[in-house]
């Protein structure tokens, strides 16, 4: 799914505000000019108010000079008429250029103009040439109906523009209340909405960005410390969901390097334990028959003995001197397995014989694990290293016995299988538990025998194998912890079976090098 | 009263316990066991004054028998000296914890016979 970026959505939204924001002030510009336009119209308005008033007084002026001179006779009351008179065009003009837009009102204007023209050229100047030689005649005409007519439809006329214009500005005023109101109203609107817009666009920036981040936060302390199991939902707009995988993946990681730790401390522990047991076997292993050789040696030299006990003690310390010297030979066997170097004198071995052998010095007077052995009648050849095969053959039945603690019966079988010569060796002894079958060729491995109190170094079996395999042989074994273990190998047979390959003699065994 | 002072002699080494009769000469009765359960029983049986026990045996730790002894109110009197060619510190502390006397393979053979005669002279 695309997500949507942060940033973009962050601009359209300030986009957005800013064209609301500029719409106001639109609006409001808008407002203020048609307000602006409204007052002026007004102003306008008392203009030709005025200018009405103006015209009204000029035509007043035009009747009442007129009236007094005739009625009088004396010239002085002529004054105003002349005044008017000539003051009247100008009024006119300017008033015209006033409601030049007003075509209604210019053409009242043009119409009073044309009964003032009218009333000067049919009334007025006839009247005053009247005056010079007929003032009677000039006094009836002026108080004549006609005359009164005239006059009164000019006012008439005035009265009528008067009243439009007051109704045109009332009109005008009206308007410019509403324009005003109605930007008032905008104004408020636009004001409510950008506040509004603005408080939605903190609240979504708060939302979309604060929360995660606080979540994040949180969701880090919680890391340091020590809880790598935490999560932050994955949603929200691209980069909160980008860093809420990221910090995901770290977490993960995290917890991933943890483990492997964990793991790496846990094999590195037991690897330790191994170790330290292993140094206490040894030691064990050592201090055992050296006690025997410092305990019977002091003895023999402080003490006086009777000659076959003398020999006796003799043959305890030669025998335990001898264990001391194959265990210093099992460590030996370790470095030159480790360093790649061990060699083999490969000749004909007869298997039978060299297992009778073994027997006889692990058997020899025990009671408490009866021997059954079962081998062939014909001999069986296999090429080998007789003493190397010796102590493989030794080491089988060392454990048969070491791992039955309580005793019991052990089965020793040759014969030949698929042109191989194979010995088993079966105990009924406490068996290897599944977990440790795998590692039990290996190295200083002892599966758990030290809580069991069985002593031992974890090199024989390991040794075992390399010789067994050296010899292009093999070796292998079925147990059931609790019921015992069959431990076997396989040995390629001397082609020059029975006799001794005339090409090797005996004299001169062979030598294989092993890596 | 005995004539002789009893001594259980329990390792599974018979070359071992060879050496400690031999060592103690003919002045104690010995009793031996080659393993924790017989040694239990012989305990039982012959309530010695002493016993040379070893800890790492096949069949059961000597620590483990050792505990087992100390809760039997009739073997309070019996005498502990552990022999052992090696055992954990754990070990060691509850050697020293239960038993009386501590004796390390290879041991030299006047040691076993000072700590031997000084506790059946404590006990006599």
């Amino acid at each position: 799914v695309r997500r949507e970026s942060l940033v973009t959505r962050v601009v359209a939204l300030a986009v957005l505000v800013a064209v609301v924001v500029g719409a106001i002030f639109l609006v409001f510009v808008l407002a203020a000019t048609s307000i602006r336009r409204s007052a002026d119209k007004e102003t306008r308005s008392k203009d030709v108010t005025v200018g009405l008033l103006r015209l009204e007084t000029l035509a007043a002026d035009l009747e009442s000079g007129i009236r007094g001179y005739v009625l009088t006779g004396q010239r002085r009351f002529l004054a105003p008429y002349n005044r008017a008179k000539t003051q009247w065009p100008a009024a006119t003009k300017r008033f015209r250029a006033l409601v030049e837009k007003d075509p209604e009102q210019r053409a009242r204007v043009d119409l009073v103009s044309r009964e003032v023209d009218q009333y000067f050229t049919d009334y007025a100047e006839p009247v005053l040439m009247l005056m010079e030689f007929a003032p009677t005649a000039a006094r009836d005409e002026a108080s004549s109906n006609e005359r009164k007519r005239r006059v009164d439809q000019i006012r008439k006329q005035l009265d009528r523009m008067l009243a439009t214009e007051t109704v045109r500005s009332r009109e005008r005023a009206a308007s410019a209340d509403r324009v005003a109101r109605r930007a008032e109203i905008a104004v408020i609107g636009g004001l409510v909405a950008s506040v509004l817009l603005i408080l939605g666009l903190g609240a979504w920036v708060a939302r979309a960005v604060a929360r995660p981040v606080r979540n994040a936060a949180d969701a880090a302390t919680a890391v340091a410390g020590g809880d790598f199991e935490v999560r932050l939902p994955e949603e929200g707009v691209g980069e909160v969901a980008g860093l809420a995988a990221a910090f995901n993946s770290m977490t993960r990681a995290l917890d991933d390097s943890r483990r492997t730790l964990i793991e790496q401390n846990a094999r590195l522990q037991e690897s330790e334990r191994h170790k330290s047991d292993l140094i206490g076997m040894v030691s064990h292993e050592l201090r055992t028959p050296l006690s025997s050789v410092l305990g019977f040696t002091s003895l023999l030299l402080q003490r006086e003995f009777p000659p076959e006990e003398r020999h006796r003690y003799l043959e305890i310390v030669d025998t335990e001197a001898r264990r001391l010297a194959a265990l210093a030979e099992d460590f030996l066997d370790v470095r030159l397995l480790e360093e790649g170097r061990f060699d083999l004198r490969i000749e004909p071995v007869e298997l039978v014989t060299l297992v009778r052998e073994q027997v006889l010095l692990f058997f020899g007077n025990t009671r408490r694990h009866p021997l059954s052995l079962d081998v062939p009648t014909e001999p069986v050849v296999v090429e080998g290293d007789r003493d190397r095969l010796a102590q493989v053959v030794g080491n089988l039945f060392s454990n048969a016995i070491k791992y039955s603690p309580e005793g019991g019966p052990i089965e020793a079988r040759v014969k030949i299988v698929r042109g191989r010569g194979r010995l088993s060796v079966s105990d009924d002894g406490i068996g290897i538990p599944r977990q440790f079958q795998n590692r039990i060729f290996e190295r200083f491995f002892r599966a758990g025998a030290p809580s069991k109190g069985i002593a031992g170094t974890g090199i024989g079996l390991a040794v075992a194998r390399d010789i067994v395999e050296a010899h292009g042989g093999q070796i292998g074994f079925r147990s059931v912890e609790g019921r015992g273990s069959t431990f076997w190998l396989e040995l390629p047979l001397s082609p020059s079976e029975p006799a001794p390959e005339p090409t090797r003699p005996l004299s001169e065994p062979s030598r294989t090098r092993v890596p | 009263v005995r004539e002789r002072p009893v001594i259980l002699l329990v390792d599974d080494e018979p070359t071992l316990r060879e050496l400690m009769k031999v060592t103690l000469g003919h002045g104690y009765h010995f009793v031996e066991a080659g393993d924790a359960a017989e040694a239990l029983e012989l305990a039982r049986k012959h309530v010695p004054d002493v016993m040379l026990l070893d800890v790492m045996m096949p069949g059961g730790s000597g620590l483990d028998l050792l505990r087992d002894l100390r809760e039997e109110p009739a073997l309070k009197s019996m005498r502990v000296v552990i022999v052992s060619a090696w055992q954990s510190a754990e070990d060691r502390d509850v050697a020293l914890d239960l038993a009386d006397g501590f004796l390390a393979k290879p041991f030299k053979v006047e040691e076993l016979v000072n700590i031997v005669s000084t506790l059946t002279e404590d006990a006599a």
